[in-house]
């Protein structure tokens, strides 16, 4: 290129450059809000799911409490409360005892 | 028009100027009013929300969650048609329309909740009707899920999420941490913004707390309990579970319990803690504690004799009699004394014991104090100073004038079954914080010895003979267990002073296995109808907990009378029990090999069981290999007369494996030595 076109290319690379950085500037300002907005809206969507999660888990606690699998025992499998001499323990011995 | 021209020029700059300068002042100077718009504009105050911690047993079940909800409020002002929303509302949440209707057509009123603690499909539901003029408001729900199991100890909560009782209340600050107010940078739609790289949505949440507590040795302590009342158509019962080595309470329940959940349908009477907010008179488990005086000090040995009087001993004006009137002993040894439970025996201990040393006996074992367990509201206990008069030492050796918490009693003789250690009892293992993984672990802390060792293992071996043939404790054994114990029938006090003299106190305390102590067990039945003495209402109720105690523990038993055993009849499985199917694979399996759990397809699982062990009787079973010290074992209780020919292992057997036994027959097994060994 010949010495006389580039200087007189160089005051509009100059605005160009100047543009350029603005508009990166504003772009990256740009992309902080929108990413900012997207961390938000994730962070609200874990803390929603992490929510569900714990009413899953009181539910669970709730199901599998004693009294509830004694009752599905004692309602649904007809099961009965063993009583004294119904208990049979076996020892390390292979020995059977009556409880 | 030069002139002109300079003049707008200079008028110009100096207007310019004066922005320029109003600009400076407005941006750099600082503003206590145009800073307070600024943040109007720019800023929100967020409340960060902070998760009240968890609380779980020993083994991590959870026994109370804390859970996000939403409550429902309305402004009437800003309703556009309240009857209507009223009645969307009803529909949706379930509520009576009338009311509602009332609250929301009050239009000066500028809030009004309409429903707190509601889970977000039911939020959702209700954002969907976009009525202006309700609004939701995030809060902690806090929920048991066991519902009444450990509801005495574990307490509950306020509606603003502060603990009221029981450990909620006294590990508040640990559980919740305070609530956050920060200000944040907003959008114009109110949104947060992030401002370097951080965004602030939660704060720390509250310290997770895990308790000693076994909650299936709860479960069964609360549903023992109840049945006892039931049963006895008392009014109340209470049960401590204790670590007989370190103290650490392992279950705490009374009997009827409450719905924390529910809390406030319940009356402050039922939701108390009776285990540690109430003292009482405990009647004859303060016996043990006059025999620990007197054997610590060399007084008395177990065998040693008192005269029992026949059952009447006058002090001054007072006559003593012992707990049954028909009881009359004439001469009783220590051992006997606590066996028989002879209020004049333990009298004539306490006398020759003499009250200074009574009362240092008792306060070392920690009546009168707190156990310093942590929990609110523990009572100390009363118990008078000295000079006590002889009647009074009289009382307070068979357990009357004197007031202990059950938790003190249980404690007392977990040091017994120590070895004579006082430990402070607890319930909180440890703490955890929540986000960072820190742990405050509480360790076991020991008081004091109050025993040596070998006054401690006399009083064992004496306590254990109380659980004996004969004795009161008899109904607290446990078949394989030895237990120590001692029953206790007080009569209840008047509040007005006296007693009552057809209401008790029905109580056992007690430890097993007595060779190396797992439990220590107290429990008490208040005002039982039908049969009041502890013999018959509490040591029975020990003996099933303890019993459930010992089997869960996994512990092997120590003392096995033959009456324990299993016998023949009794056996709960038999071939002949079994379809045809089940039956022939039993039969083949039991020819060649001990069957397998896979092998037996649909027969029940019960008889796989049945066709391994020593229950086989109905063919002869494979023996081959087996050394004759395991061929005895195997066929122990079959009724097979075994005869042998030769030495080492089983060869093959006569009958044959799998042959069918037709009653009492002799089965011949012919040994050789192990071929592998030559």
């Amino acid at each position: 290129m010949k010495r006389g076109k580039w200087s007189e290319l160089k005051p509009f690379l100059s605005v160009v450059i100047v543009v350029v950085t603005l508009f990166s500037l504003v772009f990256f300002k740009m992309e902080i809000r929108r990413i900012g907005y997207s961390v938000l809206k994730l962070a609200r969507e874990e803390r929603r799911l992490r929510d569900q999660q714990r009413q899953q888990l009181v539910q669970l606690a709730k199901i599998l409490r004693p009294e509830h699998v004694q009752s599905i025992a004692q309602s649904r499998l007809t099961l009965k409360r063993a009583e004294s001499g119904q208990i049979i323990q076996m020892t390390n011995q292979g020995i059977a005892l009556k409880q | 028009m030069k002139s002109r021209i300079i003049i707008v020029f200079i008028l110009l700059s100096v207007l310019w100027g004066a922005l320029l300068t109003r600009t400076a002042f407005l941006q750099i100077l600082p503003n206590e009013r145009l800073e307070s718009l600024r943040k109007k504009q720019f800023e929100t105050v967020v409340t960060l929300r902070s998760r009240r911690g968890d609380v779980f047993d020993r083994h991590g079940h959870e026994l109370a969650i804390s859970t996000a909800s939403h409550s429902l409020f309305a402004d009437p002002k800003l309703l556009e048609a309240p009857l209507k929303t009223a009645r969307l509302l009803a529909k949706e949440l379930k509520l009576p329309y009338r009311p509602l209707a009332d609250r929301l057509r009050h239009r000066k009123n500028r809030f009004t909740w309409i429903q707190r603690h509601l889970n977000g499909a039911t939020k959702e539901r209700i954002e969907r009707l976009k009525i202006r003029g309700l609004g939701f408001v995030e809060e902690s729900k806090r929920t048991y899920p066991n519902e009444k199991l450990l509801a005495h100890v574990l307490g509950f909560v306020g509606s603003e999420g502060e603990g009221l009782e029981g450990l909620e209340a006294r590990y508040n600050d640990q559980l919740q941490i305070n609530k956050k107010k920060v200000s944040i940078q907003r959008d114009a739609r109110g949104r947060p913004l992030i401002v370097g790289g951080q965004l602030f949505t939660e704060a720390p949440d509250g310290a997770d707390v895990h308790l000693t507590i076994d909650r299936e040795l709860q479960f069964i302590l609360e549903q023992e309990l109840k049945l006892a009342v039931d049963q006895h158509q008392a009014d109340s019962a209470v049960g401590v579970i204790l670590n007989a080595q370190t103290s650490e309470v392992l279950a705490m329940a009374n009997a009827p319990s409450f719905n924390p959940n529910k809390h406030g349908e319940f009356i402050q009477e039922r939701r108390r803690n009776r285990a540690v907010t109430d003292a009482f008179e405990p009647g004859s488990t303060m016996k043990t504690f006059v025999v620990a005086g007197a054997l610590a000090r060399g007084l008395v040995e177990p065998n040693t004799k008192f005269d029992c009087e026949d059952g009447t001993f006058r002090i001054g004006k007072q006559i003593i009699r012992e707990a049954d009137e028909q009881h009359r002993f004439k001469k009783l040894t220590v051992s006997e004394i606590l066996s028989y439970s002879s209020n004049i025996g333990a009298t004539k201990i306490a006398f020759k014991l003499d009250s200074r040393n009574l009362f240092a006996t008792l306060s070392q074992f920690g009546f009168g104090e707190r156990t310093g367990i942590d929990l609110p509201g523990e009572a100390k206990g009363i118990m008078l100073p000295l000079p006590w008069r002889d009647h009074l030492l009289s009382n307070i050796s068979f357990g009357h004038g004197i007031s202990v918490t059950p938790l003190q009693i249980a404690n007392a003789y977990a040091a017994i079954a120590n070895g004579g250690w006082l430990k402070r009892p607890f319930i909180v293992s440890r703490i955890q914080d929540y986000d960072t993984g820190e742990e405050t672990r509480f360790e076991p802390k020991t008081m004091r010895r109050v025993l040596l060792p070998e006054a401690a293992s006399r009083l064992k071996l004496i306590l254990s003979a109380a659980t004996s043939a004969e004795a009161t404790g008899w109904n607290a054994r446990v078949v394989g267990f030895p237990v120590a114990g001692k029953t206790g029938t007080a009569q209840k006090v008047k509040p007005s002073g006296g007693y009552y003299t057809n209401a008790y106190i029905s109580s056992f305390a007690g430890f097993l296995p007595v060779n190396d102590p797992k439990f220590v067990i107290y429990i008490a039945v208040d005002n039982p109808k039908k049969s009041y003495y502890g013999s018959q209402v509490a040591a029975p109720v020990f003996s099933r907990i303890a019993s459930f105690a010992v089997r869960q523990a996994g512990l092997s038993p120590v003392m096995i009378t033959a009456e324990d055993l299993v016998p023949q009849s009794d056996r709960p499985f038999r071939f002949t029990d079994l379809d045809t199917e089940g039956l022939a694979i039993a039969r083949k399996r039991a020819a060649i090999g001990p069957l397998k759990q896979a092998d037996v397809g649909g027969v029940r699982d019960a008889v796989v069981g049945a066709a391994n062990g020593v229950l086989i009787n109905d063919v002869i079973p494979d023996l081959t290999g087996l050394s004759l010290r395991e061929v005895v074992r195997r066929m122990r209780g079959t009724g097979l007369l075994i005869q042998t020919r030769g030495q080492g292992f089983v060869r093959h057997s006569y009958p044959a494996a799998g042959t069918p036994m037709s009653g009492p027959q002799t089965l011949t097994v012919f040994l050789e030595p192990d071929s592998r060994n030559e």
